[in-house]
């Protein structure tokens, strides 16, 4: 049995529309002050709309002179709040940040930089805005880059669960002695699209929300929070601060709908029933609860009758809103709600619901109305709920309430089931049969800037030529394929992959959903697992990239001319937790349900998340991988081109570590990997395809200085170390490492400079592989796609090559260029994201299952 | 066919088309028009759409055929492909009136 | 027989047979049961349903293929109301499908189990590892319909039926509860366990008194379904069982590669047909039209009467009608039906006929029985928007 640390908060840092600071904020708070009001920036489109906005923008101290203008708000305001908690937790530009995990939760990033496009102020465009702030997870990168958090990140985009399941995972990272601390920030810029959804889906309130009575709707809010944690004797030992302790999280997924929460709050039931059981607390521990309560019909329905399952002595446990002063906050709603617990109880106080007139039928609780009500709480709980059904618990204590540390057995993680779906085929087996071949799944398409089609290519012709710096970024594309637009990327006949399908809501359906399903099921089927009889303890964590595309695409032209007519329909599927909860809908996975938006080889962290829930028992099977579609959009070409694609148009020009040149395809797909634990697979007779030792995670850090530098890829090499702790293994006993680089320079050298560094003391050159030029780059499942061939190599005692590359870099490393025998007993898979986070994971050979 | 009738048959055939494209367009039908049939319920086991659709369909009133309505409307109105139909047809007969 | 046969031989039921199955047609009770169906809570014995389990490895592809609905929208613990056809692409039977961890299964209303197996069976390719038993021996089935059904079955089944969504079932002692019903209230069909059907049956009534629950006969479909048309093999059957003419292509999907009847039905399509099936109203509330009326516009006849009669519910005689295709539109004056004396003036009208009041009662937020709570949407001063608690 393992202890689990003890993790306390140690600071905290807020952005709101009544407080700019905590101490802002806990005043507003305790006077009762509500910062929802008629919009001012959306008044003009929406009419009289309500909203808690931040207006004053706050000072980002510590800033570089010029770096304010490039970075977008959720950056920024992430920044502040995240500086906020180190200064206030007495960290900030301490070493020990270089050993500690940063996760945050956001629901809309990487907006800003190209709203002037879509609001029609072209000159306010910055290329240099989409480079810093254009991708969904390069908040991530830029607060790790400024703050100098080194222990690797994760961004969490389960929507209006965000910043509460990133709590739970900043716990995750300490309670399983990972790292000493962890920064956890929640940060959500309100902006058009957000807000014409809610609109249109008719959920706003007329006024400011009254959760739970009166008239029903929401109010739409943002703003920023940000905790950090830490194991308790590392607090102690260094006389910081304690607000409070984490007691226990858990996640679980509705598998009902993507917007309405289900009618019997089976799945609001279930994760504060899964977070007691975490937290070895039982539901008479619980003394207040601070609700999700929205103010919608539908949640503070179904909430209400959640809490009467799970308590049985409900109406003695005060339960209140703070969206009734702050409205919702989205990605940020939870962390900031949950520090509005920690300013307030240790007053005695119990934060009212305000606003509150006559109980709406139904909601018959203790909603503590308008009024404090004097009480000491010991322990609280702290509830989200999202689209798709994505649910999150908390549970916490105030200080001085902390409790023994709960205990675990450490169970051994073995991958059973495999899923792929690539432009060579579906599924190992096609896969591995075209590469005998020789096929190519690589196709040249003709651009087509957006679904338009040909009258799209002049508006793109027209609106890169409206703008200086964008007919500068696409002058090189163009004169490498002449006028015609064309490129060379991977993609999957969608019409076999609903073929292949069985069930599911084909209306509901977009392309890369159906991939990401197809890739699940073949993995469950591959494990040989019944997902109808461990659906409710089986997790599905997703890693993404760049999401959606198509319908974020769809979604966002219905908001010209007018956002008031925005589509419905594609608002809540064009979220990033969409795919995940597509996929728990369709197979009624009711387990942990996360989404990590990461970006590139995003998979890798999902992989690492779903290896710690089933590690420490707390799921029985965890689902993980990723998802990717292409769509030819003008955006999309810009955001490849700061990427990188491969000028060479040949079928075989994407050459991962060629030293002559630079570049990948596209690819599209999925992949998705079954875990469960090792002896219960063996009992059941599941095939073993392989065993996960151990992982090690970090970040360069150098996001943001780093664009000539020689990336030396020391910090993946601490990744790879960490890896190998934890697997107790040393690099001699690594028979073979697969990278998963997308074969630009930056990305070649990083990863080879990091895995050279980390074999430095092997006795030999260690044999590398990377098979991305197989699929094209498929941006969030390529480890994925890579782990199948890497595990197929150990079964098979085999090695397939690096395709395409012809003459590698110098390196101490043993490229694989031609097919080899070789036996592996352990194998690594590293990889890196764009925005410089590291992943390593430690491979063991599997039994082969006869 | 008296010129009439042949007109009003003609302004319903009009707007049960225009109808069943946007739903098609807009919900993501797989169906092409003669595949929905006018008496098609829009909810239920028929069309299967459900409440975030019904705020599409919204949209679709207000866009295709401007025609806005209150929260107070008689939701019988969102029964049927037809209902919906007859419903357009009598805002569109007021308005013309007016 | 039954010990909830002698309960209905108690209670001087008219006993009929359906299916081959001996039930209530009528406790002369219709007038008043037709009120319970549309105001409170009706309760009727359903046994005559056919219910068929399928199993076995190759189910899903096998009842994909024989079923014209989409198999693959439902999962464990939802249903799908579909239909299947014949080989020319007319309608055999109505079904509903209900999944099931390891298994479908099947409800017919016009089938026994048996009779349901032996259609099956036919379709079942050899090497095909499907496994059909019919449970009509061990299960009966009873019918809990109206606008507040919902509130009687929670009380006995717990508070999660508040909840079940239309066409979900679950699990419930004795049985299971399926929602989803035919005649556009709040239905919900008890699949019991022979030995606990007439103790279920003597609870509802018990528990029912205060809704004002109405005991019935199977009769009271004829009115229920003259308001709230759906498929009916003795009636409207008769006169077709073409889905494009009966206009329920909604329950066929044309994008399945392959069901029993596919390619005919889309022939018939792109063909176009000839006549469908419209909804009317007569202008006179006392009229003598009959089916097989012939339907008139000036002097021409463009189709003929299929079912008529008399709604309490809108107060007219109201029918369908089977007219010719271009004149085969709702929202139609001027035609009219012959009768004994002179022609009838009729409009044709959207179908189901009526505005059911079950969409104006809202589970979470209404009661029959409790003076706290609202009876229905039209009792409060906030009107909400409707459309999600829509039923066929």
């Amino acid at each position: 049995m393992l202890d689990r640390k003890r993790v306390v908060i140690t600071g905290l840092g807020v952005l709101t529309s009544i407080g700019a600071t905590t101490e802002e904020f806990r005043n507003s708070l305790l006077s009762k002050r509500c910062g929802i009001r008629p919009s001012s920036r959306f008044s003009d489109v929406f009419g009289n709309v309500c909203a808690s906005e931040v207006l004053e923008e706050p000072k980002y101290e510590g800033l570089a002179e010029g770096l304010q203008e490039k970075l977008d708000k959720a950056a920024l305001w992430a920044y502040k709040v995240g500086r906020d908690a180190l200064v206030n937790s007495g960290l900030l530009g301490n070493e020990a940040l270089s050993t500690s995990s940063l996760i945050i939760g956001v629901s809309s990033a990487g907006t800003e930089a190209y709203m002037p496009l879509l609001e029609n102020r072209i000159n306010d465009f910055s290329i240099d805005k989409t480079r810093l702030s254009g991708s969904f997870s390069s908040v991530c990168s830029v607060v790790s880059s400024l703050l100098q958090i080194r222990g690797g990140y994760e961004l969490v985009a389960t929507a209006c669960t965000a910043s509460t399941n990133a709590i739970g995972i900043g716990f995750d990272q300490i309670q399983n002695n990972k790292n000493q601390m962890a920064l956890v920030i929640g940060t959500e810029p309100l902006y058009l699209p957000t807000i014409a959804g809610f609109y249109t889906l008719k959920t706003l309130h007329q006024q400011a929300c009254t959760p739970f009575s009166g008239v029903p709707g929401m109010s739409i809010g943002e703003g920023a929070g940000a905790l950090v944690l830490e194991e308790y004797q590392h607090a102690t030992a260094r006389g910081a601060p304690i607000y409070g302790e984490v007691l226990a999280y858990a996640t679980s997924g509705d598998a009902h709908h993507e917007t309405a929460p289900d009618p019997r709050a089976k799945g609001a039931a279930q994760v504060m029933r899964t977070a007691l059981a975490n937290g070895e607390l039982c539901p008479e521990d619980v003394e207040y609860i601070n609700v999700h309560g929205t103010g919608t019909e539908t949640n503070d329905r179904s909430e209400t009758l959640a809490m009467k399952k799970v308590f049985a002595d409900i109406h003695s446990i005060p339960v209140s809103s703070t969206k009734s002063y702050i409205g919702h906050n989205i990605g940020s709603a939870g962390i900031i709600e949950f520090i509005a617990c920690l300013l307030t109880l240790p007053e005695g106080k119990i934060l009212p619901t305000l606003n509150f007139g006559r109980a709406r039928p139904s909601c018959d609780l203790n909603y503590v109305p308008n009024e404090f009500q004097e009480r000491n709480v010991k322990v609280f709980m702290k509830n989200n709920y999202a689209f798709g059904g994505n649910n999150c618990c908390i549970l916490a204590a105030l200080p001085g309430n902390g409790r023994p540390n709960s205990r675990y057995h450490p169970r051994r993680v073995a991958i059973t089931g495999i899923g792929l779906v690539s432009s060579l085929g579906f599924g190992l087996e096609q896969i591995l049969g075209a590469i005998r071949k020789g096929t190519s799944g690589s196709a040249l398409k003709t651009w087509r800037p957006s679904h338009k089609g040909e009258e799209g290519i002049q508006d793109f012709e027209d609106w890169i030529s409206s703008n200086e710096m964008l007919l500068q970024q696409f002058s090189d594309l163009r004169k490498k394929n002449g006028d015609q637009l064309s490129l060379r990327t991977h993609e999957v006949d969608d019409r076999a992959v609903r073929r292949h399908l069985k069930r599911f809501d084909t209306r509901k359906a977009n392309r890369i959903s159906t991939f990401a399903l197809l890739a699940g099921e073949q993995a469950i089927a591959n494990a040989g697992a019944n997902i109808r009889t461990t659906g409710k303890t089986t997790a599905l964590i997703i890693g993404m990239s760049k999401g959606p595309q198509a319908t974020i695409s769809r979604y966002v032209e219905s908001l010209v001319p007018d956002p008031r007519r925005a589509r419905t329909f594609e608002f809540p599927s064009s979220l990033m937790n969409a795919i995940g909860t597509f996929c728990s809908i369709s197979k009624g996975i009711k387990g942990y349900n996360t989404t990590l938006a990461n970006g590139f080889n995003a998979a890798l962290g999902a992989m690492c998340y779903g290896y710690e829930l089933v590690r420490q028992g707390v799921q029985g099977q965890a689902l993980v991988g990723g998802a990717d579609e292409i769509f030819h959009s003008a955006l999309h070409a810009l955001q490849e081109n700061h990427g990188g694609l491969s000028p060479n148009l040949d079928e075989d020009g994407f050459r991962v570590y060629d030293r002559d040149q630079s570049g990948y395809f596209m690819g599209e797909g999925a992949g998705m990997a079954y875990m469960e634990e090792l002896e219960s697979a063996g009992d059941r007779g599941g095939p073993i395809l392989g065993i996960i030792c151990g992982y090690g995670k970090s970040c360069d850090g150098s996001y943001i200085d780093d664009t000539n530098s020689q990336p030396s890829g020391q910090w993946l090499a601490k990744a790879i170390s960490q890896a190998l702790d934890e697997a107790g293994l040393t690099v001699d006993d690594i028979d073979l490492v697969c990278g998963t680089g997308w074969g630009t320079v930056s990305s070649n050298r990083k990863e080879l400079n990091g895995i050279e560094r980390a074999f430095m003391h092997r006795s030999h050159p260690v044999p590398l592989v990377n098979y991305n030029g197989f699929f094209g780059f498929v941006e969030s499942a390529a480890p994925i796609l890579n782990l199948a061939l890497v595990l197929n190599a150990m079964k098979e005692d085999e090695i397939l090559p690096i395709p395409h590359t012809r003459s590698f870099e110098t390196k101490n490393l043993a490229f694989v260029s031609r097919k080899e025998r070789l036996s592996v007993r352990h194998a690594l898979l590293v990889g890196s994201t764009e925005g410089g986070n590291n992943y390593a994971v430690v491979l063991g050979k599997g039994a082969p299952y006869e | 066919m008296e010129s009439d009738l042949e007109s009003t048959i003609e302004q319903r055939k009009d707007v049960l088309r225009r109808v069943k494209e946007g739903l098609i367009v807009r919900l993501n039908l797989y169906q092409i028009v003669n595949q929905i049939d006018d008496d098609t319920p829009l909810f239920g086991s028929g069309l299967k759409l459900d409440s975030v659709d019904a705020t599409e369909l919204l949209v679709m009133l207000d866009e295709e055929f401007g025609i806005q309505v209150s929260e107070s409307e008689d939701p019988f109105y969102l029964r049927s492909v037809n209902s919906l139909a007859s419903f357009i047809i009598s805002r569109q007969t007021k308005t013309n009136k007016n | 027989m039954t010990h909830l046969a002698s309960i209905h031989r108690y209670r001087k039921a008219v006993m009929s047979e359906r299916n081959g199955i001996t039930l209530p047609a009528s406790f002369n009770n219709e007038a008043s049961a037709h009120g319970a169906l549309r105001e409170s809570i009706l309760l009727a014995d359903y046994s005559h349903f056919g219910l068929l389990e399928v199993s076995g490895e190759d189910r899903f592809d096998f009842l994909d293929r024989v079923v014209a609905g989409d198999l693959a929208y439902i999962r464990e613990e939802q249903a799908l109301y579909s239909l299947i056809l014949d080989n020319e692409g007319y309608i055999i039977t109505d079904i509903y499908v209900l999944c099931d961890d390891e298994r479908y299964l099947l409800l017919s209303e016009w089938f026994t189990g048996k009779g349901l197996a032996d259609l099956l069976g036919h379709y079942m390719k050899s090497g095909e590892s499907v496994i059909l038993k019919t449970r009509n021996r061990e299960n009966g089935v009873l019918l809990v319909e109206g606008p507040y059904s919902w509130e009687l079955m929670a009380e006995i089944f717990g508070i999660d039926v508040i909840g079940l969504p239309y066409m979900e079932f679950m699990p419930v002692e004795g049985g299971l509860l399926f929602r989803g019903g035919k005649h556009g209230e709040f239905s919900y069909k008890l699949i019991m366990e022979v030995a606990v059907l007439a103790d279920v049956w003597k609870q509802l009534q018990e528990h029912g008194e205060r809704y004002d629950i109405e005991v019935s006969g199977l009769d009271f479909q004829i009115a229920a379904r003259l308001e709230n048309p759906c498929w009916n093999p003795m009636i409207l059957g008769k006169v077709t069982r073409c889905p494009i003419e009966l206009q329920m292509q909604w329950a066929v999907r044309y994008d399945k590669d392959e069901f029993v009847g596919r390619d005919a039905l889309k022939r018939r399509l792109e063909e176009g047909v000839k006549r469908r099936v419209v909804g009317f109203c007569c202008e006179e509330s006392i009229v003598d039209v009959r089916v097989g009326s012939r339907v008139f516009h000036g002097d021409r006849i463009i189709g003929e009467v299929a079912v008529v009669g008399y709604s309490a519910f809108r107060q007219a005689v109201i029918g369908q009608a089977i007219i010719d295709n271009s004149y085969a539109y709702a929202g139609l004056g001027g035609y009219t039906i012959e009768s004994e004396d002179e022609k009838v003036a009729i409009s044709t009208v959207p179908v189901p006929f009526i505005g059911n009041f079950s969409f104006l009662v809202n589970p979470s937020e209404h009661s029959y029985v409790d003076p706290s709570r609202p009876k229905s949407f039209l009792d409060q001063v906030e009107r909400q928007p409707a459309g999600e608690e829509a039923e066929i």
